[in-house]
């Protein structure tokens, strides 16, 4: 499998759609060198489905993983996949950036396309608020029930409650405000 | 540690019965754990002094404790605490149980154990070798015999 | 027998229990188990003896690792990526140093690479030992688990003499590594390597030919292909799967281009792909084998030369400190996919977004299949088939309307070693070894 057909599969698909593709490439090996190819584009949510239905025809696929992080009024969702695992060097890493308002958080389950997703849609839901709609199965996984606020949002006020500052040092500069500088 | 010098040590402190151990995670990343369970396998074999992991606390004389404490565990460690028998010596094994290590300044982490239960040895290191980890049992060994003896509340 | 039941409904054991066997026993395991994310409590729902449902809250040794990374620095995050797991210490920095080097822009020399692979390598066997100790000991052979932890032993004198540490080894670092391997060390490595494999032999007789380990592995846990590739498995466990899924192979990184690694199923070992327990213990232990052959050639073809780009650290944290950018980075650890998303500002010491997958996270939802219609006494060995990190069971709840028991690990460990010594006294010895069929 390579970049350009995965690419071009999406394209078709989705034209338009499909806004900013990329392939980025990378020179790897030292006697046989390669080039390792992945893929980014970004996708509106509606047509996130389609694009996973496109990829899992396209060959053995497997969701790496799905990474998020609170953009101010908006929280941007990234879904690693990578398409056509099972033969030596076949593997493309196919990143889709999707990005939903606050207000209205609510991304399509791909479950029915790929039932594994089920524990990062999970996660993603208890850390950064954000809802699944037509998920099987929305309860909490990795944090205690007692714990009220999505730790990677920027906007819980009550996140700096429960955190605790077990290293004295930490705290004094946390109070001059350098911590994450 | 020399095999005869711990038999020494152990026959010093006047210990009659074999040790007990309970091993519990409170959050840590398995690197002592792995430590701990090789303490027990035939290059270190600690079983030799009678020193044994067993299945639960009830049963157990000392508390092997690694790790720094999560939200989660925080009352369970509690539990497990008030579960054992007196006399009972608690250890800390490793950074992170000592002092929480690495992983501070999270919403998760309550600390290291002694902000939840009170522990009398410290083995430092990340992880400790084996041979600390024996050293700081017999450590342990020193202070249940002062506590069995009534010298120490 | 094989049940096909992917549908996602399926995956909420309470529902699924309700529906299909109102009778049945709820049976909570757990949480106290030695993982990452992965401290894990097990709710059964048996009938009689047979597993009907399952579910699984992990959580307990959640320390919010991705939160605090947002506030170190790169060359901490090193620190913190070492200790998310003792047992794939070097899995977790060698997917960061990948992603940070994508995304800063750092060359690494070849030598570094090579080092990365024996390390990496070395990681798989010791790794892999431990998991045959501990599933001996599930099984109830401790004198299995005892030789087994023997001979691991002079794998962390290796890695100790080579790093410096037995667990917790320190050496990658971004743009290199840390410690050179100098050439006088390689007779040591290499005395190792051919006193492990004299141990294959070994291994394959108490492991494979054993009777009674046949008969508690044989068809027990069992995961079908289809389960496996639509629920995401990685590692030995898709493998075993008859999945040719190995990122070594797949997804070349560090040297691995050169080695040219072969992901390995149990066909390569002349046996018919069923994807139970006892194909994960062929595909481990193959994969040693095949571990023992990557450090050799490793030593064999390592190119002379730097190890870092970076040998001064106050130029590579001024070089940090410019970076901008995203990056991917992903090793196939001893359980299979480790991968690390990361992305960096200038101006900015702590990453913006960091994001980490274990192996066991992947591995999380093909428990669900595996677990269906197996015996209790099963249940310590099918939780470890999957390497979720040494034994996950502390303790037993059953419940049945307002009457309460407590059963410690202890006693599920005993059902396991009964059913053991009742299969064993009842397969003849040599008889049905596992061989095709």
């Amino acid at each position: 499998m390579r970049a350009q057909e995965v690419l071009t599969a999406l394209q078709e698909k989705l034209g338009e759609r499909l806004r900013a593709p990329e392939v980025r490439t990378e020179a790897i090996g030292h006697k046989r060198t390669l080039e390792r190819e992945l893929v980014w584009a970004e996708i509106d949510r509606d047509d996130l489905l389609e694009a996973v239905r496109t990829l899992r025809e396209l060959g053995p696929l497997h969701i790496s993983i799905i990474s998020g992080v609170d953009a101010g009024d908006r929280i941007e969702l990234i879904y690693h996949f990578a398409v056509g695992y099972g033969t030596p060097d076949g593997e493309v890493m196919v990143n889709f950036r999707l990005s939903v308002p606050k207000n209205d958080p609510v991304v399509p389950s791909i479950c029915a396309v790929l039932p594994g997703a089920l524990t990062t849609e999970r996660e993603k839901i208890e850390f950064l608020g954000v809802q699944f709609s037509g998920i099987p199965d929305a309860r909490k996984l990795f944090l205690p029930d007692e714990l009220e606020v999505h730790p990677w949002r920027k906007d819980e006020p009550k996140l700096s409650d429960y955190v605790r500052y077990t290293v004295a040092w930490e705290a004094k500069k946390d109070e001059k405000g350098e911590a994450g500088a | 540690m020399k095999h005869a010098e711990l038999l020494e040590r152990l026959k010093l402190s006047g210990f009659k019965r074999a040790l007990w151990v309970y091993h519990l995670n409170t959050g840590g990343c398995n690197g002592c754990d792995i430590e701990i369970l090789a303490a027990l396998t035939p290059r270190y074999d600690v079983e030799r002094f009678g020193i044994k992991l067993v299945g639960s606390p009830r049963h157990a004389d000392v508390l092997l404790v690694t790790g720094t404490v999560t939200r989660p565990m925080y009352e369970r460690v509690k539990r497990i605490y008030a579960q054992t028998p007196d006399p009972k010596v608690v250890i800390a094994i490793g950074g992170c149980a000592s002092t929480s290590g690495v992983f501070y300044d999270s919403y998760n982490v309550m600390g290291p154990v002694d902000n939840v239960i009170p522990v009398d040895v410290y083995v430092p290191g990340c992880p400790p070798r084996p041979e600390a980890i024996i050293d700081g049992v017999v450590k342990a060994v020193v202070k249940l015999e002062r506590l069995l003896e009534g010298k120490e509340g | 027998m094989k049940k096909a039941k992917l549908e996602p409904e399926g995956m909420a054991g309470e529902k699924r229990a309700g529906k299909t066997c109102p009778a049945c026993f709820e049976v909570p395991i757990g949480p106290i188990h030695p993982a990452l994310k992965e401290g894990i409590r097990f709710t059964f729902w048996v009938e009689g003896e047979r597993i009907r449902a399952v579910d699984i809250r992990p959580g307990f040794m959640h320390r919010g690792i991705e939160f605090m990374g947002t506030k170190r620095n790169l060359v901490q995050l090193i620190y913190l990526a070492e200790r998310i797991c003792g047992i794939c210490s070097v899995s977790h920095p060698l997917a960061l140093v990948q992603a940070v080097e994508q995304a800063a822009g750092i060359e690494v020399p070849p030598r570094a690479q090579y080092i990365r692979v024996i390390i990496g390598e070395l990681e798989r066997i010791h790794s892999h030992l431990l998991w045959a100790g501990v599933a001996a000991h599930e099984l109830g052979f401790d004198t299995l688990l005892h030789y087994v932890w023997k001979v691991r032993e002079p794998v962390l004198d290796l890695l100790e003499d080579v790093t410096g540490n037995r667990i917790n080894y320190a050496i990658p670092i971004y743009g290199g590594v840390r410690r050179d391997i100098p050439p006088e060390k390689y007779p040591k490595l290499k005395d190792a390597l051919r006193y492990y494999r004299s141990l294959v032999d070994d291994f394959v007789s108490f492991f494979l030919r054993d009777p009674s380990i046949e008969a508690r592995t044989r068809g027990v846990g069992p995961l079908s292909p289809e389960e496996a590739d639509s629920l995401c498995a990685v590692g030995p466990t898709a493998r075993a799967s008859g999945l040719r899924k190995d990122l070594r192979q797949d997804w070349p990184y560090f040297a691995y281009p050169d080695l040219e690694v072969k992901a390995l199923t149990p066909e390569d070992m002349g046996l018919e792909v069923r994807g139970d327990v006892y194909d994960r213990i062929v595909v481990r232990l193959l994969e040693v084998v095949q571990s023992i052959e990557l450090i050799e050639r490793c030593l064999e073809e390592m190119p002379e030369g730097e190890i870092t780009s970076f040998p001064k650290v106050a130029a590579l944290m001024a070089h940090l400190k410019k970076a901008e950018g995203e990056g991917i980075g992903r090793h196939e650890a001893p359980r299979g996919e480790v991968i690390h998303y990361i992305r960096l500002e200038a101006d900015r010491e702590a990453p913006v977004v960091w994001k980490v997958k274990a192996p066991t996270y992947s591995n999380f939802m093909p428990w669900f299949p595996m677990f269906e219609d197996q015996e209790i006494a099963d249940i310590p060995i099918v939780a470890a088939s999957i390497d979720p990190c040494i034994c996950c069971m502390e303790r037993v709840h059953i419940v049945r309307g307002d009457r309460e028991e407590v059963i410690w690990k202890e006693e599920l460990l005993r059902l396991s070693w009964e059913k053991t010594k009742r299969v064993a006294s009842r397969v003849a010895p040599h008889a049905s070894l596992g061989r095709k069929g």
